[in-house]
């Protein structure tokens, strides 16, 4: 069954190429959940520290790229992760909220994606 | 090829390993990275700063109190599965503390402040301003 996968982030290239060449500032996976309903998924990441100016979110074909900084007390730390939407996900709708170090995604399924009940006729 | 170490096997073997080795390398860093992220006290010039990461805690779940000069703190959120959806995938800990603090002898207990943003709970405890030493005179007599 098709669903939103969650990447490791320190198994793909870039992230550790990046952390390699910059200042060491630490790459932090942040912790994600994410839930089904008929319509839509709903993606809920934990990002402790970061504001709104502070997330940067990119949608490449069906992957969609996390990079967050935030300042712990005098340290500075960077969340990234990165997640594959399936298909059926109508990428032109997502809509991102911030909150209180919460990011929810929500992520509409095409309309066509959605069950439909097929009505059985008599014959 | 066929055998005990057909291909398919060779391969995840080689993916372990390689997985194995990456772990190793970004070993270090992780474990700073957890250190970075648990409450802990930072001492500044004018005053102490307790840091507690509480992403979506609300402050109706903190309770902070000071007696004695102890600082105790209990605080609570936990992810709610969102209404009218199914978990397909859950990761998010959750976060408890229970914990007390014996705050050092300069602390000044009657100012302690706390604030709620982006996620993390600071506490901020100033120390009190040290009296100067004063110069006392021997009078003569």
């Amino acid at each position: 069954m098709p669903n939103v996968q969650a990447r490791d982030t320190q198994s793909t290239a870039p992230s550790r190429e990046a952390s390699a060449a910059a200042p060491k500032v630490p790459t932090l996976q942040p912790s994600v959940d994410v839930y089904e309903a008929e319509g839509d998924y709903l993606v809920v990441v934990d990002l402790p520290g970061v504001s709104e100016k502070d997330l940067d979110l990119t949608l490449d074909k069906s992957e969609l790229t996390l990079h967050a900084s935030a300042s712990w007390g005098g340290t500075s730390l960077q969340y990234g992760r990165s997640f594959s939407l399936p298909s059926l996900v109508d990428s032109d709708k997502l809509d991102a909220s911030l909150n209180a170090g919460v990011l929810t995604l929500r992520l509409p399924k095409r309309p066509d994606a959605k069950p439909r009940k097929i009505a059985i006729g008599t014959a | 090829m066929i055998g005990f170490f057909g291909n398919s096997d060779t391969h995840d073997i080689w993916r372990d390993f390689e997985r194995l080795m990456r772990d190793f390398d970004s070993g270090w860093p992780s474990l700073r990275q957890a250190r970075s992220t648990q409450p802990g006290f930072t001492e500044h010039e004018d005053r102490y700063e307790l840091l507690v990461p509480a992403p979506g805690m609300s402050s109706d779940g903190v309770e902070l109190q000071v007696h004695g000069g102890v600082l105790s703190l209990r605080a609570q959120t936990k992810p709610a599965l969102p209404e009218g959806y199914r978990a397909t995938h859950l990761e998010r800990p959750g976060y408890e503390y229970a914990r007390s603090y014996r705050l050092p002898t300069n602390a000044d207990t009657e100012r302690v402040s706390a604030k709620l943003t982006n996620g993390i709970l600071s506490v901020v405890v100033p120390k009190v301003v040290e009296a100067q030493p004063k110069r006392i005179a021997v009078k003569v007599s």
